[in-house]
C-alpha cells in the first residue's frame, strides 16, 4: 500500500512509503482519492490530464505544494487526480527542489463518485521525508 | 576511481550543500517545553486555589511571556493529552508578543497555533502576524439568528424543516444554487465591502450589519487576493461546505440571565437557528498563498521559528500588511457567506411559517484584527490572533451595538449536535485575554475513533439525543457524533469561573444540516 492513514486529532494524516520520490506523489494522489472519495469510483481518461511544475524548499514541501495543486484542480477543474507521473524532478532548482508532474484522471461527477471527506488543504504541519534502506517515508497532514 | 564516479560524488557533495544552505536560511528556535508541559495554578482573583481554573506555563527558554491555560480538573487531561501545549509555549516566544500566550478551555492540537489559542502582538514592539494563527478557514465562524416562532409550532415537523434547509443551503462537494453568479467586479466589491455588499444586494438588513462583529467588514485590499483563491472560492458565496460545518435549528431550553437574554431577543422555548462555516476555498487559498510568503518572510526578517508552521512577519511590514489585507478581503467573504446562507434560510422559514428570522450575533473563530487593548497600564493597538476563539467584549465597550452595550457582547459557543449550545455574554474579566473566549467543545474522539464506534449506529445514536441530521456526506455525519466532542458545558464552565463570560440562554439542537 503506497500510502496509509493516520488519526490526527480533528484531522487526518497520510504515511508514505515508496521506493523514490515518484512513488511519494503517486502515494500520495491515491491517498488524497481516497480520503475525499471512493478510489474504485474514478477512472483515468486519455482527455483528462493536467501537467504542472512546481518548486518548493525541500522535498517535503515539494509533497505539500503538488498536494494543494491535487486540491485546487479537483475544485476548480473539477479534475479528481487519480494517477500521478513524476516527468522531471531537478533537485538543484534554484530554490530547493523542483518538480514536473502529469496528474491523469477524470472529471468530478456527483452522481458517480460519492464525497467521504472533502478536505480544505495539506498543510505542511510535520511534513517530512525520511531516507530508510529500501527508500524514503513521508507524513503529510491534511486539515479537513 | 573513475572520472564518472568522481564527478557525479562531487554533484551529489554540491546537492547536499546547497539543501543544507537552504535549510540553514530558515532560522529554527529550540522549542521550549516537551509534553508533559508544566502547569502552575494561577487562580483567578477571588477564586477558591481548590477549584482553579487558570494555569500558567513558565516562561523558559526562547519565550517572551509565559503561557496561561484555562481549565479545570475535569477538563485537564484532555489538554494535556496531546502537544497543544507545547504549542501554547512555542507561541510564546515569537516577537512581539505582549501579556500571555494564551489558551481556552476547548484548546487543541492545531498547526502552530493551537485551536483555542489567543496571542496579541504589539505592532510598535517588532511584534508579527501569522497565518497559522489564524488558519486555514479565515473568518470560520458562527451566525445565530432567533426566530418569532414558539416550539410548538414546529414541534412535529422538525424533519420537514430540516428538509427544507437542506435543500435550500448547498452543503457539501460543487453545491451552489445558480442564483448567485458574481461576475469579477461583483467579487471584488464583495471582498472589499463585506456586509455592506449583502445589504446593497439586499441580502442582509440592518440589523444583519448591526449585530456582525466589525459590522461585517474589514479593512481589505483585494489586490493581494490571488487568482487562484478567487477562482477557488468565488462559486462558493453561500455554501456550507464540510467537515464541522452546519446549520443547526435549536429552541432556547434555559434562560440563566433574564436581562441579557431580553436584550438579545432570546426567549426561552424560542424557535433559532445557527449557522457555523467560514470563507470556503477562497480563505484556504489566501492560506496556502500566504504560508509561501511567510516561509520566505522569516529568512528575510530573521525570525527564529520553534515550530515552522509559525511562520510570520512583521505587521510593519509588506508581506504582514498584505497578508492582513487579503486575511480582511478573505474575512469579508466570510460573513457574506454566513449572510447569504441567513437569507436562504429566513426564504423557507417565510414560505414554511411565515415567521422571520433576526440576527442575535455573528462571531469570528479564526481571524487577526488589530485591536485596542490595555497593556501593562497602558492602551495600545494589537494584532490580536483568535484560532479557534471568540470575541468577547465585556459590558460598555464602545464597539458593541447600542442595545447590548449595557450587557455585553453575544458569546455563541456552539457545542456538539446532540446535547446543547450556549450563548454567554463578555464579562469585564475577558480584559485579561484579549477580549476572548472560547469558541465550542474541542473534539475529545479522532474522526478514525469515531467511526469505529458509531458506524451504523448514527441513526439510533442520534434518535436517541432527539436530533434529526441530513448531511451532504456519511462519513462527516458519523465523525462528528455528540460523543466525539467535550461536553460544552464543563468548557463554558470554565470560562464563566475565570470570569471571561457568563452564560445567558443554553440552546437544545433539533435538527442539523451537516456538509
Amino acid at each position: 500500500m503506497p500510502y496509509t492513514l493516520v488519526d490526527h486529532t480533528g484531522d487526518i494524516a497520510l504515511a508514505l512509503e515508496g521506493a523514490d520520490a515518484a512513488a511519494l506523489f503517486d502515494g500520495l494522489t491515491r491517498g488524497l482519492l481516497h480520503v475525499l472519495t471512493d478510489e474504485a469510483s474514478c477512472e483515468v481518461r486519455e482527455d483528462r490530464a493536467h501537467e504542472v511544475t512546481l518548486e518548493a524548499g525541500d522535498l517535503a514541501e515539494l509533497l505539500v505544494a503538488f498536494g494543494n495543486e491535487w486540491l485546487f484542480l479537483f475544485e476548480v477543474e473539477q479534475l479528481l487526480g487519480a494517477r500521478v507521473e513524476l516527468t522531471a524532478l531537478d533537485e538543484d532548482a534554484p530554490d530547493g527542489v523542483a518538480g514536473t508532474f502529469v496528474l491523469h484522471g477524470e472529471r468530478f461527477d456527483p452522481e458517480r463518485h460519492p464525497i467521504a471527506r472533502p478536505f480544505k488543504a495539506v498543510t505542511h504541519h510535520d511534513a517530512v521525508v525520511t531516507r530508510h534502506d529500501a527508500g524514503l517515508r513521508a507524513s503529510i497532514v491534511i486539515d479537513l | 576511481m573513475s572520472r564518472d564516479k568522481r564527478r557525479k560524488k562531487k554533484r551529489q557533495a554540491e546537492r547536499e550543500a546547497k539543501k543544507k544552505a537552504i535549510k540553514a536560511r530558515i532560522p529554527y528556535a529550540p522549542k521550549p517545553y516537551a509534553s508533559p508541559v508544566p502547569l502552575e495554578p494561577w487562580p483567578v482573583e477571588g477564586q477558591d486555589p481548590e477549584h482553579c481554573v487558570r494555569w500558567r506555563i513558565p516562561k523558559r527558554g526562547a519565550m517572551r511571556v509565559d503561557g496561561v491555560v484555562y481549565a479545570d480538573q475535569t477538563l485537564l487531561p484532555d489538554v494535556q493529552a496531546d502537544k497543544s501545549l507545547e504549542q501554547v509555549a512555542n507561541v510564546a516566544t515569537l516577537p512581539g508578543i505582549v501579556g500571555h500566550s494564551l489558551a481556552m478551555p476547548d484548546i487543541h492540537w492545531g498547526y502552530g497555533f493551537p485551536i483555542g489559542g489567543v496571542a496579541a502582538f504589539d505592532p510598535a514592539q517588532g511584534g508579527v502576524v501569522s497565518p497559522g494563527g489564524v488558519g486555514y478557514d479565515i473568518n470560520c465562524g458562527v451566525r445565530l439568528l432567533t426566530s418569532d416562532l414558539p416550539f410548538e409550532r414546529v414541534a412535529k415537523n422538525i424533519e420537514k424543516l430540516v428538509d427544507a434547509l437542506f435543500e435550500a443551503i448547498p452543503a457539501g462537494v460543487g453545491s451552489r444554487r445558480k442564483e448567485i453568479q458574481l461576475s469579477g467586479g461583483e467579487l471584488t466589491e464583495l471582498l472589499s465591502d463585506g456586509m455592506k455588499w449583502a445589504k446593497r444586494k439586499g441580502l442582509a438588513d440592518n440589523t444583519d450589519e448591526a449585530h456582525t462583529e466589525e459590522r461585517g467588514r474589514l479593512d481589505a485590499d483585494v489586490k493581494f487576493v490571488s487568482s487562484r483563491a478567487k477562482q477557488r472560492g468565488g462559486p462558493q458565496l453561500g455554501t456550507l461546505g464540510s467537515g464541522n460545518h452546519f446549520a443547526e435549528i435549536g429552541v432556547v431550553d434555559e434562560v440563566f440571565d433574564p436581562a441579557a437574554a431580553e436584550a438579545y431577543g432570546l426567549a426561552e422555548g424560542q424557535i433559532t437557528l445557527m449557522i457555523h462555516s467560514g470563507s470556503r476555498g477562497l480563505g484556504h487559498q489566501v492560506c496556502t498563498d500566504f504560508l509561501k510568503t511567510m516561509f520566505q518572510a522569516v529568512e528575510k526578517y530573521d525570525i527564529p521559528l520553534a515550530d515552522k508552521q509559525l511562520c510570520c512577519a512583521p505587521v510593519h511590514s509588506i508581506e504582514g500588511e498584505r497578508y492582513l489585507a487579503a486575511m480582511a478581503a478573505a474575512a469579508n467573504f466570510a460573513f457574506c457567506n454566513r449572510v447569504v446562507m441567513a437569507h436562504w434560510a429566513r426564504q423557507v422559514f417565510d414560505d414554511r411559517y411565515g415567521a422571520s428570522l433576526r440576527t442575535v450575533y455573528d462571531v469570528c473563530h479564526n481571524i487577526a484584527k488589530r485591536e485596542r487593548h490595555v497593556v501593562d497600564g497602558e492602551e495600545k493597538e494589537l494584532v490580536v490572533h483568535r484560532k479557534g476563539a471568540t470575541r468577547a467584549l465585556g459590558p460598555g465597550h464602545a464597539l458593541l451595538p447600542e442595545d447590548y452595550r449595557p450587557h455585553g457582547q453575544p458569546v455563541i459557543i456552539p457545542g456538539d449536535m446532540g446535547r446543547y449550545s450556549f450563548v454567554l455574554k463578555g464579562a469585564a474579566g475577558s480584559a485579561t485575554s484579549f477580549g476572548s473566549a472560547c469558541h465550542g467543545a474541542g473534539r475529545k474522539l479522532s474522526r478514525s475513533e469515531a467511526k469505529r464506534r458509531f458506524r451504523g449506529r448514527q441513526a439510533e445514536v442520534l434518535e436517541k439525543h432527539g436530533v434529526y441530521v441530513r448531511g451532504a456526506s456519511k462519513a462527516t455525519v458519523v465523525e462528528e457524533m455528540p460523543e466525539a466532542y467535550k461536553d460544552v458545558a464543563d468548557v463554558v464552565g470554565v470560562v464563566a469561573a475565570g470570569g471571561i463570560a457568563e452564560p445567558v440562554v443554553r440552546l437544545r439542537p433539533l435538527g442539523v444540516v451537516k456538509g
